[in-house]
């Protein structure tokens, strides 16, 4: 059965680069991402989904679409005594494209046959069709004292280009007609319930009123509670909360009302919702259904309004085309006016807008990125209703360019002009000679000059790079400098070797630079690299990613955008944009393996994911430290707001008599920050008592003890623009207390401290003792604590056995980490936790180089892990983005993807521990860990071969086919594909650093010698021939256990 | 040997690994072998263990409540720091246990309703204050140092380590778990012995045997690796070079244990592919949908329900597959709610009660209720005492065990005294645990099948908690 899923789907993109095969295959490829979409029912949002909640087989890329078919309500209640209910399921998302959606019900406390009847079906859309479409349920009145009964309606197997929205069933509410009886006359007393589950209002409306109603009877004095509950909305800015009670006297069956004030505190656009719930009822009254309203309320309340059915604005690059369409409703016979910064239909500068007959449009980039500002705006409107309008960003980027060709090939020593042909290359284009920037005389968009003065023999690595905005680089090519080369200070081997553990993946002309250079000089430009921060480009993602486009002052705007947003989408791209195409790799690794172990997640659902640009301030934190000083690593990471709110130092209250200090952060930046658990030697072994035991490095009231130091933190809330806002200590600290605020900038800075909310008891910990105080000095406190921690012992052995484990070797022996302790202790100048030399000394250390010592002892090594497996993939390959963004989504899917995703740990614990013993192993045996190993398993060393299959084998159409952005064009290897040996060689150079076994080398040349070279004259069919040959050669590499091995 | 036996495993290991190393009959697979050669033929019929394992250390003061006066006061007053997170009597739900708790009178998460009626039926128990335990411990001899304790208590990673594995003594490095050990004895029964450890859940220490190894599963059970059934960029003939990839021999031990899991996973996916059951029709019903009663109403997130769900579709495949023993592992994460507690042990407890409602009814309707025991276990319990937005690391905690052979309706264990000062408490309501994990374990693996001579060897503390140390909720 797997085989009929995925036939003629594998390389279909190769089809449409290579037309001369046949073209019936086109058709054929596009019936079968329908077919493959009603087979997975995979989500396919904007981004691959086949994570570990969702069912994706193997090797099933999902169709990047955004648009969802869902419920439009989760809930329904439908009396005994109505014939029939009817649900309304919505298509969201645009109509583009044809779909279908089948549904079922299922039984509750409600039963098939007797309550309702169970019903099937399907609903179908047309393409074009955006329309709401209907599900009626016949209901039977029984004639019993059942209650009420529910019972569920669930859409499922989605066909076609929408997926499921987050609504996929409903659960139906029969409400009983048959009262019971609650007072002594014996007649029914009556039910209570909302007349409707939902209201909406204008906010600027003085009120909302919600109808309460009796029915089933009327006997007797009844009344029922209620009150206020928030939604989005919150009471005391938009809405006064109220709660009160509902009276009914014998007899009365007349409907009340609660009437809930609204205020025009805040102003907000778009919609907000709070709810009023019904509680306790007394006098034999019984709570009916509804007995929860939500109320709705919209920031414009006119008849008309207009929506750009494309949930997110686009990254796009120049002349790249993309869909857009709206819906209007109120006024749907109404045309809609695009216009690109306020141009009607764009321009040539801007870019074109153009019709298409389904109604939608189609956005053109223009042939050069728009200046000043490559930031667009979007606007569509109703032609008869101008005040109906809706927004979106578009982001224009510099193309992808292609290096051909040099000429010469080869030359004599000295100077020389080489001629670089290729495509797309701009005025502004960046030229590097083995990785090294070099200028370059733009002659046409397909040729560049450089003069190049080359004295020395051997061989250089020319790249080609569009710079930023989307920064792309071309593959590399070969220049031959005649004459014996001089003898390098490393072998290309080493060399690759040593990139393997320093960086996230080796290059072609990393090799031949560190090589040229040594492994000092080498160390020594990456420590003058400067740190790239993540912010500005997570900052540009939201506004991308999130309409409505928030003006530079709209305060209620940009915090809902900043500070709610639950959008991890910019961190995970600025991370890879970063870790494939930047040239500051040593930081990056490090800061990498520090990230490892200083854990810090936005893993789906958890509180840092409410302030995405916050979260980016992390990862800039552990970069620019990386190569400073740990101290300071240490107090930017506990001040850190989104530490503080992951490990909840944030808004922690030192005074509060009934509560004690939260514990969270003080545990944890002890066992797994700085000292851990026990009482290590300076080589890293365990101390043990004279019984043989471990010895604990701190008990539980060295917990409490510095629990008490960590109170009276909270978020710094930046004075002025662009909400003029005054801080004021009793409001900010408590903001701190809520996670979100209503202020603009705070979840940037550092966290500061609140003296009044800082524990001024005495505080022992770790052998220190803070004496009580009639004052509080919360940084003074702090600074105890954490000098102390630094100056501790354990920290040294501590930290560089991590480091060494994450960088090269999951076991390295007692000397090795007791040399690099020694390093972290004085670096020789007195200076202790200095970050550079403990790199240096980790990464120049002879267990580190010395690979004949390693490739000979079976233990040396670790698992590579699968993130660094793909990054070494994408690096190696000059992998490209379609995009600009490296939209990868979310990797850590672990039946699809690569099983872990940097800052994005399931806890505090990461993906895997630094002690974890595999079982039942050759490693457990032999007393040795293997860290990565805890997450590897059955299900995850799968979905990473059916992950890598579709990454190696992608290309430019890939992210329009089927969601995959990244891909190579491997310009590089193609050349060497006629001679499999040399393709083997080159691959086995940069992925396995010249190690590969000539057993697997046999078994790969096997698969590359099965692609037979065509002699037809037909170019089409030698591309085909030629780049088959290369992805099948690298995947097979990067699916051997071999490369999950970094030895 | 030594009573308060902290070093055996290491002991063990070290014989393990020379028989590994190549020893034919090694002291311990001696003696492993006799073990076996004494163990009763198993009863007809099919059993199973599911250990839900809620991650991060559920707070157990508000899974059960005693509302009697003096401990409700006790209650309120610990947690009134924090806004809501002590329940009001009239939100708890009231369950009567059938043996009397010394007076106490108890009232249940009101988000349980389903483990409310569940009990009410005599399918569920709750354990008292269950925890990691070397030997029966009190106040003064905590504080005097004067019994063996488990390492690193309160550490989030020692602690669900020491749950999992068969002696408390909390080393990080130790890798077998009691689930495991249940295994090594029982798999020989199987006619699939390496389907006998099932993790829903990824590696789990639970599972670790010496001689078993686990399998992780995933919702569809095992996807197979694409390339080794279709073709690879369109050449039919690479799957076979794909495969011989894959089975390189490698001298280095990360590379050869990384090839290790790839090819147990080709071999297990085609077992168990052409066996498991369907989700929905025709097989194992999906999990209900249900919203949160409580603003703003989210629908109830479903995932440990499919985990469940998942379990039954390879319970189902028991008979096809040959088994008669089986061990499963599910991972509930989310419980280390230091802040913000009040809505996220809400949205646990929603979850929970929603799928053991589930997995009963689906039990129930494959006719195995009486065959399927399921039980929770966490890393701990948390304290009593707030820190104003939620509770810290504590130690003991209360569980919950289900399922048709489960002596239900009743507490095991005695009710814990709560309350400043008390004498089972270390601080801020951090519980010393009145059983221990070996009591609880040995539990259900004399239900399982194991004889008391094999329960002594999974368990070298056991024999420290008395000469009847096992509880009595298996039926």
């Amino acid at each position: 059965m797997y085989k009929s899923r995925r036939s003629g789907y594998a390389h279909g993109s190769l089809w449409l680069n290579f037309p001369s095969l046949p073209v019936l295959r086109f058709p054929l490829l596009l019936a079968m991402v329908f077919s493959l979409a009603s087979l997975s029912g995979c989500g396919a949002g904007r981004f691959l989904q086949c994570g570990a909640s969702s069912t994706c087989p193997s090797g099933i890329t999902p169709v990047a679409t955004s648009q969802t078919i869902q419920m439009q309500s989760a809930t329904y209640s439908v009396a005994e005594s109505a014939n029939s209910v009817v649900l309304t399921v919505t298509r969201v998302g645009g109509s583009v494209g044809a779909t279908s959606v089948a549904y079922s019900t299922s039984n509750s406390t409600a039963v098939s046959g007797t309550a309702f009847t169970g019903t099937t079906g399907t609903l179908s859309w047309a393409d074009g069709d955006g329309a709401a479409k209907t599900i009626t349920i016949a209901i039977t009145d029984q004639q019993l004292t059942q209650g009420s009964q529910a019972f569920t309606v669930t859409l499922n197997s989605p066909v076609g280009i929408a997926t499921l929205g987050t609504v996929s069933s409903a659960i139906v509410t029969i409400l009983d007609n048959d009262a019971s009886s609650g007072n002594s006359s014996g007649n029914p007393a009556g039910f209570v319930q909302f007349a409707s589950s939902s209201y909406s209002a204008s906010a600027t409306a003085a009120s909302v009123a919600l109808t309460v109603t009796r029915t089933n009877g009327t006997s007797g004095a009844i009344s029922v509670q209620y009150r206020t509950v928030d939604g989005t909305a919150a009471a005391g800015s938009v809405y006064r909360a109220t709660t009160g009670n509902l009276n009914w006297a014998d007899g009365d069956g007349a409907s009340k009302t609660i009437t809930v004030p609204l205020l025009a505190q805040t102003p907000f656009t778009g919609t907000e919702n709070f709810a009023v719930i019904l509680g306790d009822t007394t006098g034999g009254g019984s709570l009916g259904n509804p007995s929860t309203s939500v109320v709705t309320l919209s920031s414009t309340n006119g008849p008309v309004s207009l929506t750009i059915d494309n949930q997110r604005g686009i990254r796009i690059r120049v002349t790249n085309s993309s869909k857009f369409s709206a819906t209007i409703t109120g006024a749907p016979s109404s045309s809609i006016n695009w216009t690109l910064n306020g141009v009607l239909n764009g321009n040539a500068q801007l870019g074109t807008i153009t019709p298409n007959s389904d109604g939608s449009i189609t956005y053109t980039a223009p042939a050069v990125v728009p200046t000043p500002n490559n930031v667009l705006i979007l606007t569509a409107t109703s032609a008869t209703s101008p005040v109906a309008t809706d927004s979106r960003e578009i982001v224009v980027l510099n193309p992808i360019p292609t290096l051909t060709g040099i000429t010469p090939q080869t030359t004599n020593p000295g100077s020389v002009t080489v001629n670089l042909t290729g495509l797309n290359f701009l005025p502004t284009a960046l030229f590097y000679v083995n990785g090294t920037a070099t200028p370059v005389t733009w002659v046409s968009p397909t040729q560049l000059t450089a003069s190049l003065s080359l004295n020395t023999p051997g061989n250089y690595l020319l790249q080609v790079a569009n710079p930023d905005p989307g920064y792309s680089a071309t593959g590399e090519v070969d220049l031959m400098v005649n004459g014996t080369p001089p003898a390098t200070p490393l072998t290309p081997q080493a060399a690759s070797r040593f990139l393997d553990q320093a960086t996230f993946g080796t290059t072609s002309g990393d090799i031949q630079h560190l090589s040229n250079i040594g492994y000092q000089a080498w160390l020594n430009e990456q420590f003058a690299l400067p740190n790239v921060s993540h912010v500005p480009y997570i900052d540009q993602e939201l506004q991308v990613d999130v309409p409505p486009i928030c003006a530079a002052n709209d305060v209620k705007c940009n915090t809902a955008l900043y500070q709610t947003t639950n959008d991890n989408d910019g961190i995970a791209q600025s991370f890879f944009i970063q870790a494939v195409t930047g040239q500051d790799q040593l930081r990056q690794r490090v800061a990498y393996s520090l990230s490892q172990f200083l854990v810090i997640s936005n893993n789906n659902g958890s509180a840092t994911m409410q302030q995405p640009r916050g979260f980016g301030t992390y990862l800039d934190v552990l970069e620019n430290d990386s190569f400073g000083n740990f101290r300071k690593l240490l107090e930017d990471v506990t001040l850190n707001a989104q530490m503080g709110q992951f490990l909840s130092t944030l808004g922690n209250e030192g005074q509060n008599a009934a509560a004690h200090a939260d514990e969270n952060y003080a545990r944890e930046v002890m066992q797994l920050f700085t000292i851990g658990l026990y009482q290590l030697n300076a080589d890293g072994t365990n101390k043990l008592d004279g019984s043989g035991n471990l010895i604990p490095t701190f008990g539980n009231a060295d917990v409490e003890g510095l629990a008490s130091v960590f109170t009276g933190f909270s978020y710094n809330v930046p004075a002025g623009a662009p909400d003029n806002y005054t801080p004021n200590d009793s409001v900010d600290w408590s903001n701190g207390s809520s996670n979100v605020g209503s202020m603009v900038g705070f979840e940037l800075l550092p966290m500061k401290s609140y003296a009044s909310h800082h524990a001024t008891s005495a505080k022992s910990f770790l052998g220190v003792t803070i004496p009580a105080s009639s004052s509080s000095d919360p940084n003074g406190d702090l600074k105890i604590a954490l000098d102390t921690l630094f100056n501790h012992p354990n920290l040294p052995p501590f930290v560089c056995k991590q480091l060494i484990q994450h960088m090269v070797t999951s076991n390295p022996s007692p000397a090795y980490v007791a040399r690099v302790t020694k390093v972290f202790q004085d670096d020789g100048t007195g200076v202790r936790g200095n970050m550079q030399a403990v790199i240096s000394a980790i990464l120049l250390d002879p267990e580190a180089t010395n690979a004949a010592a390693a490739y000979s002892n079976p233990q040396a090594g670790k698992v590579r892990e699968s993130l660094i497996r793909y990054l070494e993939w994408a690096r190696a390959f000059s992998a490209q983005s379609y995009t600009g963004g490296f939209e990868i989504g979310s990797p850590e899917g672990r039946q699809y993807g690569l099983g872990e995703m940097a800052l994005r740990s399931p806890s505090v614990f990461n993906w895997f521990q630094p002690g974890y013993v595999p079982p039942n192993t050759s490693i457990s045996a032999a007393g040795l860990v293997s860290p990565e190993l805890q997450m590897t398993d059955v299900v995850s060393v799968v979905g990473y071969i059916n992950y890598m299959e579709d990454a190696v084998g992608a290309d430019s159409s890939s992210f329009n086919n089927y969601g995959l952005d990244v891909f190579s064009t491997y310009s590089a290897e193609l050349p060497l594909a006629s001679d499999p040996q040399k393709l083997l060689d080159h691959i086995n150079l940069l992925l396995l650093a010249g190690s590969m076994s000539a057993d697997l080398q046999q078994r790969i040349l096997t698969a590359i010698n099965s692609v037979v070279i065509p002699n037809n004259g037909v170019q089409n069919d030698l591309n085909y021939a030629l780049i088959t040959r290369v992805r099948l050669a690298v995947f097979l590499t990067v699916s051997s256990p071999e490369f999950a091995a970094q030895i | 040997m030594n009573k308060f036996d902290r070093s055996r495993r290491a002991f063990l290991r070290s014989f393990s690994y020379t028989s590994l190393a190549g020893m034919s009959a090694s002291p311990f697979l001696l003696r492993m072998q006799a073990l076996a050669a004494q163990t009763p033929q198993p009863a007809s019929g099919y059993r199973a263990l599911v250990c839900i394992f809620q991650g991060g250390g559920n707070d157990g003061h508000n899974l059960l409540v005693a509302t009697d006066q003096t401990s409700f006061n006790a209650y309120t007053q610990a947690r009134a720091a924090a806004p809501g997170l002590a329940f009001s009597s009239g939100q708890l739900l009231s369950v009567s246990p059938k043996t009397p708790q010394f007076g106490h009178t108890f009232g249940l998460n009101p988000y349980l309703s389903g483990l409310q009626s569940l009990f009410e039926n005599g399918k569920l128990a709750f354990i008292a204050n269950a925890g990691t335990l070397i030997a029966p411990t009190t106040k003064t001899q905590y504080n005097a140092n004067s019994v063996p304790l488990p390492l690193s208590l309160f550490s989030h990673a020692n602690q669900s380590n020491e749950w999992q594995s068969i002696a408390a003594n909390g080393n990080l490095t130790d890798y077998r778990g009691w689930g495991g050990s249940f295994a090594d004895q029982l798999q020989g029964q199987n006619s699939t012995p390496v389907l006998t450890c099932i993790s829903t859940g990824g590696n789990a220490l639970f599972l670790a045997g010496e001689s078993t190894t686990q399998v992780s599963v995933s919702q569809n059970g095992l996807t197979p690796i694409s390339g080794l059934y279709n073709d690879i960029y369109g050449q039919t003939g690479a799957s076979s070079s794909l495969a011989s990839v894959l089975e390189t021999s490698e001298a280095n031990l990360f590379a050869k244990e990384y090839e290790a899991v790839l090819q147990r996973s080709v071999k297990v996916q085609t077992q168990l592919a052409s066996a498991i059951l369907p989700a929905g029709p025709g097989g194992v019903a999906n999990p209900p949908a249900s919203l949160d009663s409580v603003a703003p109403f989210k629908a109830i997130d479903t995932t440990l329900a499919t985990s469940l769900q998942t379990v039954a579709r390879i319970i189902g495949a028991r008979t096809s597959l040959g088994m008669t023993r089986q061990i499963f592992f599910v991972f509930h994460n989310g419980y280390d709610t230091h802040d913000g507690e009040v809505t996220t042990h809400r949205a646990r407890m929603n979850e929970l009660n929603l799928a053991l409602t589930y997995f009963d009814q689906v039990l129930t309707t494959m006719g195995l209720e009486n065959d399927v025991t399921t039980f929770t276990s966490s890393d701990f319990g948390r304290t009593l005492t707030s820190n104003s937005d939620g509770t810290d690391h504590g130690w003991g905690n209360h569980h919950i065990v289900m399922g048709g052979a489960v002596k239900g309706g009743d507490i095991y264990g005695q009710w814990p005294i709560i309350g400043s000062d008390q004498q089972n408490d270390v601080g801020y309501g951090r519980l010393i645990p009145g059983i221990s994990v070996e009591q609880y374990a040995g539990t259900l693996g004399k239900w399982l099948g194991l004889s008391q001579t094999q329960l002594n060897s999974a368990f070298p503390n056991l024999a420290n908690f008395g000469s009847n140390p096992l509880l009595g909720f298996m039926g």
